[in-house]
């Protein structure tokens, strides 16, 4: 046995070594950091957020996916920018605008001596590039993307963009459009520098100039990113020097980033991480309710919910309010219409069908089908913005309807298996979502009658959208939007679940963190205490 | 001249082999359900949003077409655009693989030095009690969850103790100039000690955990290798002239117990460098697995053609060496 304590003897010293080395160093490396809690006087100030993705294309009028909004709103800015949560306008790059007496030509004053990142001037040939690029077919520096925001919001509604001087310009629309102002705040509308879109055509996804606070730094691709405050920057700059948005895609490793201090917020929370988030006083939470909802699409013309009653049954069949409970566990809300309560235009003297088992069964019945039937429910595996765990939802749902006697089966696809069956019309019922600028147009146009494959479009719905799309009175838009959700309601037209929250974990020494409606981290007045 | 016979055929047969996967690889990853198109577009997949963008993608053409120009244009080193990123497939393979191949090699590292002393102590005293902990652990190592492992060491080294940063390559605000893209190279290369530090701190923990499965074969292996070759006449032989048992172990009996440990190290790499998704996941280690767990999940057709065919190759070029090796290991065998 003595050769055996040798060996373990030297083992023991191989890792005492090591220890010792890495031991040492951390203190050493500690020092050094740059990512500290509390910044001194004169050091600068970084900002570091976790987050799931990475962008990819940092193209203001391309950029679409999760993980590269965040970065636009820092680096880019509009004519106009919102100040509320209804996402009205106040100025940005615009310093007044108005539009005819018809309201089908709106014209911009635009701010003066602007500068983009890379030297150049901003003024109204930008913002006619801006526009045309992406609406324009075959323009020479559309850039690179897949599918604009830009042209999927306002392709169909603006008809010209003319620059009447060098600061003054105008959008000449085909008809008039309600939603354009507040389209106009929104990020794929920002202003991108001619010159580098020019210079750099196919390659401008990823060296982004904008004349916003922030300059894109370094970008390293799926580890991060980082932007520096722009030192000819027009208005008030803001107190953080530098951000580094890092890609960190376990949850669980990013909330240990965030108690390691290694970072200084993260992005979406589990609701299991809720708690330890809560009971640690170096940390807060940040919770928006989001402009987004998780929705049964029926099949109007599957048998048998091509009959409304069986379409009800459905509603009171289902135990929604404990769904929602212990499914989102305080990270959403219960659905009722199809746009989240948040927004203007929400119908909120519509109850919704109570659980009522025996009513669905009753209404079965009368249906003819109350010996009970064979169902396939549909969904998708794996989170998106409005719901993280699908396939409990849809077990919960087809438990109950079990328990009217709906003999359900549930069938679990990822999602671009999910959608063909949608779109080809295959399902019965199945789960999806929405996300989308929190106005209802996006929610009962977009979604209800462009979005759904479900095969209800009733003309009435058309008119009553076109209606409020073609007024600029609020009052009027909502009696329309209400009327809408209405009708949904009484056909029992669309499952709805859920809304779900969008958050955040913040260390308690960061002020001034926003998390906007559409789920973007917005650090324009962070600050460190 | 029967050795470099062998060599060329070796090297020949990479091309069907090649073209055989891609073939089945690219069979596929059509036969799944779902297009690029579909997950781009997600929820606002219309029938004319989906027609125009698979248009301009080129997905409107023939399966056998489709093929046909991707072989056509890997023949002449061209392996298209990544359909997410618009990025070269082979910039993209290229900026992720160092990371690969660094946190492989690490693993591979920790686990020969550590499988190999382990599995040859444990031969040498067999049946003792470190013989027994050896093969307890090994089981250990194989069956434990690399997922939940890599969270706990995270949780203990870096949340608790504070001794290890959580995740990444690199400290955020720390430069390194980028060489090879191989983080401890480059720093040594650049003399940025710092960087060097930093890089290898942030390397143990993903490399230790991923190291566990490997090592773990790497004992077991090693040690009925070794338990064999003890019984040899010769190993009688070299005790009994009164050889030091340390000699005997590493110097004679090691080099001949190697042979079936080169083989599942030779595997070990491979493996590890298709990129070991969960470690990478967890470790927010921006490597080859996460790339292709990406790029299956977008139907980014390109790329993944492009990672397996690269993954197909790495397979074919470690198995030749291994084989290669052999002949080192025993003048008996010749090729």
């Amino acid at each position: 046995m003595r050769g055996n304590g040798k060996y373990l003897l030297v083992f023991a010293l191989i890792l005492v070594l090591i220890l010792s080395v890495f031991g040492c160093d951390q203190e050493e490396a500690a020092m050094d950091e740059p990512v500290v809690d509390e910044p001194a006087e004169d050091e600068e100030s970084i900002f570091i957020v976790a987050r799931t993705n990475d962008a990819v294309n940092l193209d203001a009028g391309w950029a679409y996916y999760d993980g590269e909004i965040d970065l636009i709103y820092h680096m880019y800015e509009g004519l106009v920018k919102y100040i509320d949560d209804d996402l009205n306008v106040g100025p940005s790059l615009a310093t007044d605008w108005y539009s005819d007496e018809e309201g089908k030509v709106w014209t911009f004053e635009l701010r003066e001596g602007v500068k983009f990142h890379d030297g150049s001037d901003f003024n109204a040939d930008a913002v006619v590039f801006t526009f045309e690029r992406i609406l324009q077919e075959d323009h020479p520096y559309a850039g690179m993307g897949d599918w604009s925001y830009l042209d999927y919001l306002l392709g169909d509604v603006i008809a010209e963009v003319n620059a009447i001087d060098d600061y003054t310009v105008e959008f000449v629309l085909n008809d008039v459009f309600a939603p354009f102002m507040t389209y106009m705040g929104l990020y794929s509308q920002f202003i991108i520098s001619p010159t580098s879109a020019q210079e750099n055509k196919d390659e401008f996804y990823r060296n982004p100039v904008g004349t916003g606070p922030y300059m894109m730094e370094e970008w390293r691709s799926d580890e991060y990113t980082s932007m520096v405050l722009f030192d000819d920057y027009w208005g008030d700059k803001p107190a953080i020097d530098k951000i580094i948005w890092k890609v960190v895609p376990d949850a669980s490793t990013r909330l240990m980033e965030l108690q390691a201090g290694e970072v200084h917020a993260i992005k979406t929370i589990l609701p299991e991480q809720l708690e330890t988030i809560e009971s640690d006083d170096a940390l807060y939470l940040e919770q928006v309710p989001g402009a987004n909802i998780f929705l049964g699409n029926i099949n109007h013309e599957a048998e048998p919910f091509d009959d409304v009653r069986m379409r009800q049954a459905l509603m009171h069949a289902v135990d929604f309010d404990s769904l929602v409970d212990s499914v989102y566990e305080g990270l959403g809300t219960r659905a009722i219409n199809s746009m989240p309560p948040t927004i203007f235009g929400y119908n909120a003297d519509i109850e919704p069908y109570p659980y009522d088992p025996d009513q669905a069964m009753e209404l079965m019945a009368d249906a003819g089908y109350g010996d009970g039937f064979d169902m396939d429910i549909h969904v998708f595996s794996g989170a998106r913005v409005y719901i993280g765990r699908p396939v409990d939802v849809a077990e919960l749902i087809a438990s109950d309807l079990r328990a009217v006697g709906i003999n359900t089966n549930v069938i679990v696809n990822e999602w671009a298996a999910h959608s063909e069956i949608i779109s080809s019309h295959q399902h019965q019922l199945a789960f999806t979502g929405w996300y989308d600028v929190a106005h209802p147009n996006n929610f009962l146009r977009a979604l209800v009658l462009e979005g759904m494959e479900n095969n209800y479009k009733p003309d009435i719905l058309w008119e009553l959208a076109d209606k409020a799309n073609a007024t600029y009175d609020r009052d009027l838009q909502e009696e329309y939007y209400l009327e809408m959700q209405q009708i949904l309601h009484d056909d029992a037209a669309i499952m709805h679940i859920a809304h779900s929250d969008y958050t955040a974990a913040i260390t308690a020494d960061a002020g001034g963190f926003v998390l906007d409606p559409i789920g973007n981290v917005i650090l324009l007045d962070a600050y460190f205490e | 001249m029967a050795f470099y016979r062998y060599l060329l055929k070796r090297l020949l047969i990479v091309v069907p082999t090649l073209l055989g996967a891609s073939i089945i690889v690219f069979l596929m990853i059509h036969l799944i359900p779902g297009d690029p198109v579909t997950v781009m577009l997600g929820e606002r997949a219309t029938d004319a949003a989906r027609e125009a963008l698979i248009q301009k993608l080129g997905l409107d053409q023939p399966l056998h077409v489709q093929f046909w120009t991707w072989l056509t244009n890997v023949a002449q080193g061209d392996f298209g655009i990544s359909i997410r990123t618009n990025t070269a497939v082979t910039e993209e393979i290229f900026s992720r693989l160092p990371a690969t191949v660094e946190l492989t090699f690490a693993a591979i590292f920790i686990a020969v030095v550590f499988g190999i002393f382990f599995g040859v102590t444990a031969a040498r005293y067999r049946n003792s009690i470190f013989d027994q902990m050896a093969i307890g652990f090994s089981l250990l190592g194989v069956s434990i969850p690399i997922f939940w492992l890599g969270m706990m060491m995270i949780f203990l080294f870096s949340v608790v103790m504070g001794w290890l940063p959580v995740s990444g390559r690199l400290t955020l605000g720390i430069s390194l100039e980028t060489i090879t893209g191989l983080y401890l190279i480059d720093s040594l290369l650049t003399a940025n000690m710092r960087a060097f530090w930093d890089a290898l701190r942030h390397l143990v923990m993903p490399a230790a955990a991923l190291s566990t499965v490997s090592l773990a074969l790497f004992v077991r292996v090693t040690r009925s290798s070794m338990l064999d070759v003890l019984n040899e006449d010769y190993v009688r032989t070299a005790r009994a002239k009164g050889l030091n048992m340390n000699i005997v172990i590493y110097k004679h009996a090691l080099k001949n117990a190697l042979i079936p440990i080169v083989t599942v190290v030779g595997l070990s790499v491979a493996q590890l460098l298709g990129g070991a998704v969960l470690t990478e996941t967890v470790f927010s280690w921006p490597g080859i697995g996460r790339l292709l767990i990406t790029s299956i999940g977008f139907r980014d057709y390109p790329l993944i053609q492009g990672i397996v065919f690269m993954l197909v190759f790495a397979f074919i070029i470690i198995n030749l060496l291994v084989d290669l090796i052999y002949a080192y290991l025993d003048p008996r065998i010749r090729y």
